[in-house]
């Protein structure tokens, strides 16, 4: 069991994680090189962005705190609400999933001093003083994603509760709510950490929606400053030690987290689901202003569809933005996809020979979270520049892209791809099964629904995506959600709501197609 | 060898007919579908038998940061866009070439051996008349009257927003910040760019949105509503000029240098009133009437360059006086 034994196929699997680790390497002594050769190095003063980092981190804080309690509590009363458990999870998934800029767009619409809430406040001739433009708006809309996040995590957890228990439960006269307090909380909150970081780590990586919500130079975070150094003061060296420091402080609160956990688990898949729980009163008033909280967005649909202009679909600019988006996510998903199988077979086959080095591959997949996307688009925009821009812009957005999505890929496959992988390997080795048969024929079929599942989410994730081309868009390359942000910002608002509405109608079909896909094969 | 000879005989038209190509680098709506770009671009192609290239950034202040980033491998000629706040910073890069087109009988005093400019404006507030009926007449006015919100840009984004900044030192001098302090609560909101302000100011976000002099003439020559109108403040208007230059290591000189003598020129000037909403920097009171009636031209104050360190002192000042 100790002798790691390779074939050529193990090799050929083994490249695609080598070829990472290269680029990963060169670009951090690329960037090492510029640092040390900046002559403008001791011109960064750290403590005057002192501000910028306390704002971040305290954003990010209250965000996820909120995010937490009120994802329990909505999970708790989803569950308790005893509707069909696929639609909920699928509904709580496609919000966590939805375009930022949707959901920005949407909550201007609905609470800004001219939207919605503020016409019928008006009518009811109360005073309306909301700023959208502000914390609360930062907060609310960061919130709304990981709210989805959390509650979805939650949510399964509950219905995955032994019936068994609750059977016991009911005859011995305890209420559920009750023995959550009693004895459920560790069975619910067991793999809450890895939840909590991915949670905060996607409060800490909100730049779209600061940028778009900032009202004020004080809400300012370190990834909108980075972005104001790449931009509009050429700074590179400012983008890459802000980086590097939000990296190093998620780090920190990370680590002691991350040490005890050694596959993530995020979402349990449904199991035998358990629903005589009697229903507490109001419950049903309560499921629907959770499904009225996560609707608010979807509101600029109607909006979107009362401005259909097909003119707007046939410009140059739209089909170019459309195909360009498409591109980068096929492109990001490929790239994210074998690099996901082939550090996932280096993390199994360490683990099959009882070695901690399983721990290296995971961290060196699992930094690319903590990385900010744009800190990384400064550091390549320089490894290009020395390269001699060989490196087009669609390459660039869609590597950047598929770094943020493969630690997704990984977390998200890791527990059921390393499943039973001991008595796998035994029979490998006793019936010399090559790496490449056992890849292809044993576990690319084990992993097959979670696979389409967790592809068809970093696809609409990076269909969606708004960061890193921020920075290397021009006349030939924009995406749809930079298409739709700048026809936002010429004031062409019912276009942009338009072709906002077609695209969240597009990313809702492609979330169906799996699984339509997985009924087809149950079928069959 | 016969089918290089083929090749050569299927190629040359081809190489006959090939044209010239200038590549310009420009900020988004100079070169959209509603700006000048098009317009100049049909003009200039008439006479110059090349091809017009546009490249476009985001923003004015995206331009010559993306050029000093990438020492212009990219291969741009000439960077159309720059305003004079960051004049003295691109010469200080060293990324322009000096160019030998006179300046002279221009409607504003110009003279600079590396830039040209192609338009100018004033920056003002753009008000609603059917919603504010008394507009301040000044910036203390302003001040005073807290029921007034204001939509301005971020400085360290827009130079808008920076021309504001700009506007108020050049009143307030060592009391900019004291201002600032003072119409902070006023500000509702701080956008990125200017056109992101000053749409939602259309949307009914505020009262006032920081903009140009200039705009109200699109609301009555484009949509035919006067109701927008500019604010004249009695301590004078900030002005911002527009230039472009040739970058150092273009491709075709000969052709970039005769872009920017074709910018000194009806052909190009006339498309600037109504495409970019600006005032030409050819005297056009005549042809364009209707345009200098719509936005008439304030009191202006000295034009200022200003260098690094004085930007960055007003956008500090700016920082530090904003509390919320």
């Amino acid at each position: 069991m100790t002798n790691l034994y390779l074939d050529k196929g193990a090799y050929f699997i083994r490249l695609p994680y080598l070829v990472y680790l290269f680029f990963i390497i060169t670009l951090f002594i690329t960037t090492l090189y510029f640092l040390s050769n900046a002559d403008n190095f001791s011109d960064f003063k750290f403590f005057s962005y002192f501000n910028t980092i306390k704002f971040t981190f305290f954003q990010a804080f209250l965000a996820c705190s909120i995010s937490s309690i009120a994802g329990f509590i909505f999970g708790l009363i989803l569950y308790l609400s005893n509707k069909n458990p696929k639609v909920i999870s699928s509904l709580l998934n496609f919000c966590f999933i939805l375009p930022v800029i949707f959901v920005s767009f949407g909550s201007i619409f609905f609470y800004s001093s001219n939207g919605i809430l503020s016409v019928i406040f008006h009518w009811l001739s109360v005073d309306y003083n909301v700023n959208v433009f502000s914390l609360k708006g930062i907060i609310y809309v960061t919130s709304y994603f990981n709210i989805a996040f959390n509650a979805n995590f939650f949510y399964r957890k509950l219905i995955n509760i032994p019936e068994n228990y609750i059977k016991v439960l009911q005859s011995n006269g305890i209420s559920f709510l009750k023995s959550i307090k009693l004895q459920l909380k560790n069975f619910i909150f067991s793999g809450y950490s890895s939840v909590l970081i991915l949670s905060f780590i996607f409060c800490i990586g909100n730049f779209t929606i600061v940028y778009i919500l900032s009202g004020s130079p004080n809400l300012t975070t370190i990834e909108l400053a980075i972005y104001q150094s790449i931009i509009f003061d050429a700074d590179l060296m400012r983008a890459i030690l802000l980086g590097m420091t939000q990296l190093i402080i998620i780090m920190v609160i990370s680590l002691s987290l991350i040490s005890k956990t050694n596959t993530f688990s995020t979402f349990a898949s449904f199991k035998k689901s358990y629903h005589n729980i009697d229903k507490p009163i109001f419950i049903d008033y309560f499921f629907w202003i959770i499904i009225a909280y996560f609707s608010i967005p979807f509101i600029v649909l109607i909006k979107g569809i009362f401005s259909f202009n097909l003119q707007s679909l046939l410009t140059v600019n739209f089909l170019n933005s459309f195909l360009n988006s498409l591109l980068v996510s096929i492109i990001s998903l490929t790239i994210s996809s074998i690099l996901t199988l082939s550090s996932l077979n280096i993390y199994r086959s360490f683990l099959d020979n009882n070695s901690s080095f399983h721990k290296i591959i995971f961290i060196s997949i699992a930094i690319l979270l903590f990385v900010p996307s744009l800190s990384l688009s400064a550091m390549i925009f320089y490894f290009n520049f020395q390269l001699n821009f060989i490196f087009k812009s669609i390459w660039i957005v869609s590597i950047i892209n598929s770094f943020f999505i493969t630690p997704i890929m990984f977390i998200f496959l890791s527990s059921k791809f390393i499943e039973n992988h001991n008595s796998e390997y035994r029979n490998t080795l006793l019936f010399n099964i090559k790496s490449l048969t056992r890849l292809i024929k044993i576990d690319l079929p084990k992993i097959r629904n979670e696979f389409l599942l967790v592809s068809t989410t970093v696809f609409v994730l990076s269909l969606g995506d708004l960061t890193s081309v921020t920075i290397f868009n021009n006349s030939s390359f924009k995406t749809i959600p930079l298409y739709i942000s700048q026809l936002y910002s010429n004031y062409r608002y019912n276009d942009a709501f338009f072709i906002l509405s077609l695209f969240i109608i597009f990313i809702f079909l492609i979330m169906n197609l799996p699984t339509l896909l997985l009924q087809k094969n149950a079928k069959n | 060898m016969n089918f290089k000879i083929i090749l050569i005989i299927l190629l040359l038209p081809f190489g006959a007919v090939a044209k010239e190509e200038l590549k310009i680098f420009t900020y988004g709506s100079f070169n959209s579908d509603w700006g000048p770009g098009p317009n100049i671009e049909k003009e200039f192609e008439s006479i110059c038998n090349c091809d017009l290239i546009w490249n476009t950034a985001d923003s004015s202040g995206a331009l010559l940061s993306r050029v000093k980033l990438t020492n212009n491998k990219e291969g741009y000629d000439i960077l159309l866009g720059l305003d004079d706040s960051l004049v003295d910073e691109a010469k200080k890069n060293d990324l322009f070439l000096k160019h030998s087109v006179n300046t002279n009988g221009l409607d504003i005093d110009w003279s600079d051996e590396y830039f040209t400019p192609f338009d100018y404006g004033y920056f003002s507030f753009i008000y609603d008349s059917e919603k504010l009926n008394q507009p301040p007449k000044s910036f203390n006015e302003l001040a005073e009257r807290d029921e007034i919100s204001i939509i301005i840009m971020d400085p360290r984004y827009s130079t808008p927003g920076l021309g504001l900044a700009k506007w108020i030192n050049q009143i307030y001098k060592d009391d900019a910040s004291n201002f600032w302090s003072k119409i902070q609560d006023q500000i509702v909101i701080t956008s990125k760019s200017w056109s992101d302000g000053y749409g939602l100011f259309l949307e009914g976000e505020s009262d006032l949105v920081l903009s140009y002099t200039t705009s109200p003439a699109y609301h009555s020559l484009i949509e035919d509503s006067q109701k927008y109108k500019s604010l004249n403040f009695e301590e004078g208007h900030a002005s911002q000029i527009e230039v472009m230059g040739i970058l150092k290591n273009a491709s075709n000189l000969d052709l970039a240098k005769s872009f920017l003598e074709f910018s000194l020129t009806n052909g190009f000037q006339q498309h600037i009133p109504q495409g970019n909403w600006m005032y030409p920097v050819l005297n056009l009171k005549e042809t364009q009437k209707d345009f200098y009636d719509a936005a008439p031209l304030p009191v202006s104050l000295d034009q200022v360059f200003p260098s690094s360190t004085e930007k960055d002192t007003w956008i500090a000042n700016w920082e530090n006086s904003i509390i919320d």
